[in-house]
């Protein structure tokens, strides 16, 4: 009997750590072979993707395969993108200290997370309203404080707190919200996947130029996450 | 009660259970096309058929325990079904044995989440099999009648499925069918301990209606459907639900659904709110309110067209909920014709929109392409509907038959433009190209068949961020024309990709694309290159035809090594979601089929004559039958206009026909060559049909709806009789020489029916429908070699 509570309280003291090593080095390969790997260069990217701890935004059944290379579904019909979509959609809107970015399509705030990491505000918006809860209380658990999350439609934007110097829309969608061009800054960024869940798409830039033309560009295949409206 | 009457009452019984099994069977493929995606149709096939191999093999293997208590036996297996029907169907939506075709992909656990599935739903058609093949066995003699009784239930059960799917639920439908499976267990229950089993059918098939009036389970849809996502957003709601042979079709309001494909980003206005309508789960279409509202339109690049003129007669082909007829509306169309086939999305666009009250337009329920061949009309435009879907669809289309969208359509659609008509198809922008690319194709191909020359005057291309809209002219565009296009590019951010005149700087100036592939490629299918993009680039472009109209079936199988090299574990999306389904089945279905059905068999061979016979004989008739019924149902959705008519008219009449073709056997006496003589008819008849099929029924494409169903079965029906009888004749024959071969015969049968069923779907797709046909004819000549293969030449008159 004594053994065994030995043995428990041991394994409360060891175990913990060990996972929390596991995942530190989980992260740091992820971001050498999935990142590094596949060119993605900008250092604060690199930085925060190595600080999240995504493990702690997937759902528990997929815990374990947190850290590879594919997405992983969280329930009502999204995805948690694939770590180096994340990468590179954060790397293609070259965030810096200083600046405000809104999110469309919370679902489990990894990316958000990644954002906080680097900029100054982020303001993130979930229609689904469970996933909207969720992915709150555990970036306020995580400690993010500049992480704003809002229940509601993304095809409003958030216009008390516009202009943004950039905008990432997560979940694709058949059409892009004039109010979303609208609320960007002029010069301003926006990245939007297109094409079908777990499918090749295609990552597209948005580009608000300052003589008010609208230009996009589509940059590479990417997997990601469905969408959530027609 | 004495023997014959008995037997009066199996024949009634047995006539039942098959209509029960087969009206469940079809409810099964539509319950798996709402729950997960049309293709587990061919799941259920084969599924259906691996239940009645394997019981083949069970009654093999237990052959005389079975027998000494086949009084109790077949009621209870019939009550077995009855009760399995709506109970497999409630545990397959239970946490433990739920399965998500998307997320094959992603969780390798899904692919026994899979088997499990398959093993469930196995189970009523296997107790169905027993009884069937019990009543088989121990009545051989009289199996012509026993086999009638089998195929003609089963012809009527097609029917029944179609009348149950007007007036039921999709969840209601199986608590049905199992009541009538119990109503056959009644009819033949044993006089001993009578009361008993009275009584258990009795209560049973109370609880069965009353559940079927209050299903404990509601359609455990896949989260990655389109109406599950949409039930996601707020305040989302299904107003109205309704079910029939097209689908079950929902209409459902949300505030937040809103209508804009591939919208310009020079718009800054609202985008409407709109209503929307699914079919079988997946989108169907939105529903504008009023035609001011499809005003938005005009920021998209199917507003072309109107850029150019105004037309005032116009087509609308597959108008669906009359987005597209009602912006005809809008922009001024004096006649506008609205084609679509599926009765229920047509109600709602009548009743939710103001298209009813538009004098303007007029609706036909028809499909299109019996529209096309019947109008004498000409116009100045006609609408397709849009390719593809919003991003693709992981190739879930690539086994859908698209018979709009074959190279003989697009030619009837020119034929119908007035002479300075166009018509327009817009398509969303895939990535790695291929529908852009195969419309090009199917374009070009139906203007080198028209005998123009310079196709490039003829064709215009708009490109927003994700669509691209093709306009095709009768005559070629004017400079008038080509200005008009360029300034409505400007306007809205769009670029031109094919223009008369076009410049490489244009096409790419404001929806950049990353390499100039997309044009290159399209410039080479324009300008005759065609042949060597088809053979060379990696997906399949080559136009469809009514021989092969499977318009969204791009994977080439060889190029998956190249795809592989460019893309690693993302080319795992490249492998069509449908077929590649249809490829997992084929492979579980030989899988299985070897495990249930021939192992065992083979355990048991030794006792067995004239094996060589046998496995030949039946497998050859296995495979020719599967292969001729898909063909012909494939052949006939084109022919009636949609694909529950074509199955439903196709099995019923076939099982209809071979099932008096088994009667009349019965009282031939028919000898070894006489066999013979009827394989030889089938193999002549079908090689006949090879070939001249695809003409009679383009010949009778203009006949009314009575005169295409008096047609098809005529034409079903010749082929079916012949085929009805060497079954019955073979199992006869090997009866009265080696009765222990009798099941094993029946099994084999059942495995190379699994087999075919999905082979021939993959034949069809990779060979085209003539081809099927002829491989069809090739099996019954494998079982006519296998004629004279019998050891013992002493030809055995059989017994009526």
């Amino acid at each position: 009997m004594k053994i065994a509570l030995l043995i428990s309280v041991l394994l409360l003291f060891f175990i913990a750590p060990v996972d929390q090593e596991r995942y530190a080095r989980d992260r740091q390969q992820m971001v050498t072979f999935q990142l590094e790997a596949r060119g993605i260069k900008d250092k604060s990217t690199l930085t925060a993707m190595r600080n999240v701890e995504r493990h702690r935004l997937v759902p528990k059944a997929q815990v374990e395969y947190a850290y590879e290379d594919r997405p992983l579904p969280i329930g009502y019909g999204q995805t948690i993108s694939q770590p180096y979509m994340v990468g590179y959609m954060t790397e293609v809107i070259r965030p810096r200290a200083g600046m405000k970015v809104l999110e469309i399509g919370t679902g489990s705030g990894y990316q958000a997370a990644v954002l906080a990491e680097i900029v100054d505000e982020v303001y993130t918006i979930e229609i689904v309203e469970v996933l909207a809860k969720t992915a709150k209380s555990k970036l306020e658990e995580m400690g993010y404080t500049n992480v704003h999350v809002k229940d509601g439609d993304g095809y409003f934007g958030w216009e008390e707190h516009a202009p943004f110097d950039a905008i990432i829309v997560t979940a694709a969608s058949p059409f892009i919200p004039p109010p979303l061009i609208e609320q960007l800054k002029e010069g301003g960024k926006m990245v939007i996947p297109v094409g079908a869940p777990f499918t090749t798409q295609q990552l597209m830039l948005v580009e608000k130029q300052k003589d008010g033309t609208r230009k996009t560009r589509n940059l590479l295949p990417v997997r990601f996450v469905p969408f959530t409206r027609k | 009660m004495g023997a014959f009457s008995y037997f009066n009452r199996l024949l009634i019984s047995i006539g039942l259970l098959s209509l029960s099994m087969i009206a469940y069977q079809l409810s099964l493929m539509q319950y798996l096309s709402i729950v997960q995606w049309y293709h587990f149709a061919y799941m259920v096939i084969a599924i259906a058929l691996l239940g009645f191999g394997a019981a083949g093999t069970f009654i093999a293997i237990f052959r005389k325990p079975l027998l000494g208590q086949i009084d109790f036996l077949l009621p209870l297996f019939m009550l077995l079904t009855g009760i399995c029907m709506p109970l497999i169907l409630w545990l397959s939506g239970q946490p433990f044995a739920r399965f998500d075709t998307y997320l094959l992909f992603v969780e390798r656990s899904q692919l026994w989440q899979l088997l499990l599935y398959e093993l469930l739903f196995f189970i009523p058609f296997f107790f169905c099999a027993l009884a069937i093949g019990l009543a088989f066995v121990k009545y051989t003699n009289r199996i012509g009648k026993l086999y009638f009784s089998n195929l003609a239930g089963s012809g009527l059960g097609g029917l029944a499925a179609i009348a149950l799917f007007w007036t039921a639920f999709p969840t209601q439908i199986p608590y049905f069918t199992g009541f009538l499976a119990l109503l056959s267990a009644f009819l033949i229950i044993p006089l001993h301990k009578r009361r008993i089993w009275v009584i258990s059918i009795g209560i049973t098939a109370v609880i069965l209606i009353f559940l079927a009036f209050s299903p404990p389970s509601t359609l455990p849809l896949s989260q990655y459907k389109s109406l599950s996502q949409t039930l996601d957003l707020p305040n989302a709601r299904i107003e109205k639900s309704a079910n029939s042979p097209h689908g079950w079709v929902q209409y459902v309001t949300s505030p937040v659904l809103r209508y804009a494909p591939g919208l310009s980003l020079s718009f800054t206005g609202e985008v409407p709110v709109i209503d929307a309508v699914f079919s079988n789960g997946d989108w169907a279409g939105a529903v504008l309110k009023s035609p001011r509202e499809s005003g938005i339109l005009d920021y998209t690049t199917s507003a072309v067209a109107w850029e150019l003129a105004t037309p005032k007669k116009v087509l609308v082909l597959d108008a669906g909920t009359g987005v597209r007829t009602q912006y005809a509306s809008l922009k001024g169309a004096s006649e506008i014709d609205h084609v679509e086939s599926h009765r229920l999305v047509n109600g709602f666009a009548e009743d939710q929109t103001e298209l009813a009250s538009d004098n303007t337009v007029t609706m036909y329920q028809q499909d299109s392409r019996s529209f096309l061949a019947q109008t004498e009309k000409s116009y100045d435009l006609i609408s397709l509907p849009p390719i593809g879907a919003f991003g693709g669809t992981a190739g879930l289309g690539a086994l859908q038959e698209e018979y709009l969208l074959t190279t003989r359509a697009f030619s009837l659609i020119f034929d119908r433009l007035q002479s300075n008509g166009f018509f327009e198809i817009t398509v969303w922008l895939d990535y790695p190209y291929r529908n852009p690319l195969k419309i090009a194709a199917t374009i070009s191909e139906t203007l080198a068949e028209k005998g123009i020359t310079l196709p490039e005057q003829h064709m215009v291309c708009v490109r927003s961020w994700n669509t691209l809209t093709f306009l095709v002219k009768k005559t070629p565009f004017t400079p008038i024309e080509v200005q008009a296009v360029r300034d409505f590019c400007d306007r809205l951010y769009f670029d031109p990709m094919l223009l008369p005149g076009i410049t490489a700087e244009e096409r790419n100036r404001y929806n950049m694309l990353e390499d100039q592939v997309l044009f290159s490629l399209t410039d080479s299918i324009i300008s005759g290159n065609r042949e060597s993009i088809y053979e060379t680039y990696d997906f399949h472009l080559r136009p469809a035809t009514d021989d092969k109209p499977y318009f969204s079936q791009f994977l080439r199988l060889k190029s998956l090594p190249h795809l592989q090299e460019i893309f690693g574990n993302q080319s795992a999306s490249f492998i069509e979601l449908g077929y590649l389904i249809v490829g997992v089945t084929f492979i579980q279905s030989l899988l299985l089929a070897f495990l249930l059905i021939l192992l065992p068999l083979f355990r048991m061979k030794k006792n067995i004559m004239n094996k060589g016979f046998t496995l030949i004989y039946f497998s050859g008739l296995g495979m020719g039958f599967m292969f001729v019924e898909i063909v012909l149902i494939q052949r006939f959705v084109l022919y009636l206009g949609h694909p529950v008519y074509s199955v439903a008219a196709v099995i019923s009449g076939m099982l209809l026909l071979s099932g008096l073709g088994s009667w009349w056997s019965s009282r031939l006496k028919l000898s070894l060559s006489g066999i013979r003589a009827v394989v030889m008819l089938i193999v002549l008849l079908l090689l006949v049909y090879a070939g001249s099929l695809p003409l009679l029924l383009q010949a009778g494409m203009g006949f009314s709806i009575w005169g295409k169903t008096l047609f098809s079965l005529l034409l079903v029906g010749i082929p079916s009789f012949f085929m009805g009888m060497p079954f019955p004749l073979g199992l006869q024959y090997l009866s009265q020489r080696n009765e222990e071969a009798v099941p094993w015969a029946w099994g084999i049968n059942g495995c190379l029916s699994v087999v075919s069923a999905s082979l021939a779907t993959i034949l069809a797709i990779e060979v085209g429908f003539s081809m099927l046909m002829l491989l069809a004819a090739a099996a019954y000549f494998i079982t006519l070699i296998s004629c004279f293969l019998v050891k013992s030449n002493k030809d055995i008159k059989l017994a009526p």
